[in-house]
């Protein structure tokens, strides 16, 4: 039966745990949500302390993973919501992306900081759902996983990999075709 | 295309620079408390400023004589009993886990905008109106009324502050309401199709 992290020994633990092994994983989800630097550490900053009040009610019914993807990315959604209210940018669905890279990008040699650069832009582009699962399939959870993380049907989370893939290679390889 | 074909953009993916800034379990757990603390003393500071300004009233309502100063106190401690009441009813209702899927969470954040856009739209009906009874009839005396303070300016002063008060409060809670709405335009803008039956 599971049951809630009870003691906070328990929640430190578990905490300690989430950052040891997706201290990096939470680290890219605020950086790809964010791209100020100051804005960046606040929302890093807002991740690590709404995981740590998450902790006290873990119940292990889920894996470390999927509750610590759970809360970062959903900290980050309401991020991109509430900037996104400022902005006024419009962001897109996947299936709305044509083209992932400019033909004058795709004309010249990129190096792997311009293609991160690149790959950076496309997830900035992106709406909340789409740019999760962008997100965690670059992290190199499958489909499954994905599903149990987002609440999407494992067939939907297929469809838009599917798509994502193929933007993603495209944005990789773009110099060569 | 193979399943490979994306395992270079991967591992770059994997290997950038994110300038992790360190924090250690003491650190987030002192500011986890200092967060808390400050939601608790600003709660002590509604709820007291409130109270006192309930207990202020029933002292009035206990000391004087005066048949319309002291309808007019009673009237302000029911309208602030149930603009206490209304308050406390109306954001105290949603709660929810840290670690819900992305789609529930962003569906229940739409939610909460919504209420949050509800109870600054209609503040002034369930929050300012119970209140204008009481301040009205005691302002009714000092203008009206055997008040010491009438034919002086000082009750122009209190009605010029009252108006004020209203005013702002008005304009502020418009201005949320705005911002709330604007919120929650974004993320109806932002849905995604989520290939869930409605209501999943």
């Amino acid at each position: 039966m599971p049951r809630p992290a009870g003691t906070t020994d328990d929640a430190d633990r578990l905490f300690a745990r989430a950052l040891a092994e997706f201290g990096s994983a939470r680290a890219r989800i605020a950086y790809a949500n964010e791209a100020d630097r100051a804005q960046r550490a606040d929302l890093q900053q807002e991740i690590y302390l709404e995981l740590w009040r998450s902790f006290a009610i873990f119940d292990g019914r889920c894996s470390l993973g999927t509750w610590v993807y759970r809360v970062a990315h959903n900290m980050a959604a309401r991020h991109v919501t509430r900037q996104h209210r400022l902005s006024h940018r419009e962001l897109l669905n996947l299936e709305e992306i044509t083209e992932p890279i400019d033909p004058h990008d795709a004309a010249r040699q990129l190096d792997d900081e311009q293609r991160l650069a690149l790959l950076n832009k496309l997830i900035g582009q992106l709406k909340p759902l789409d740019r999760q699962i962008v997100l965690l399939y670059l992290d190199g959870l499958d489909t499954a996983q994905i599903s149990e993380v987002t609440g999407l049907s494992v067939s939907h989370v297929g469809v838009k990999i599917h798509r994502a893939k193929r933007l993603l290679v495209q944005l990789y390889e773009g110099h060569h075709s | 295309m193979t399943d490979h074909d994306d395992d270079p953009i991967k591992a770059l993916w994997r290997a950038q620079s994110t300038e992790v800034p360190a924090m250690s379990v003491s650190y987030v757990r002192h500011r986890t408390s200092e967060l808390h603390r400050t939601f608790r003393i600003r709660n002590w500071l509604e709820q007291g400023s409130t109270i006192l300004a309930l207990a202020a009233c029933l002292f009035v309502i206990l000391v004087t004589q005066h048949p319309w100063v002291r309808s007019g106190a009673t009237l302000l401690l029911i309208g602030g009993a149930y603009a206490m009441f209304q308050w406390r009813r109306r954001t105290a209702s949603l709660s929810t886990e840290p670690s819900q899927s992305s789609v529930a969470s962003i569906a229940f954040y739409k939610r909460e905008l919504e209420l949050k856009r509800d109870i600054h739209s209609t503040l002034w009906r369930w929050y300012l109106l119970p209140l204008a009874p009481g301040a009205i009839t005691i302002l009714s005396w000092n203008f009206f009324g055997d008040s010491p303070t009438k034919g002086t300016l000082a009750p122009w002063g209190v009605l010029g502050m009252l108006v004020g008060w209203i005013v702002f409060s008005v304009i502020y809670e418009r201005h949320k309401a705005t911002q709330c709405q604007r919120e929650i335009d974004a993320l109806s803008g932002m849905e995604t199709d989520t290939g869930n039956p409605p209501g999943k």
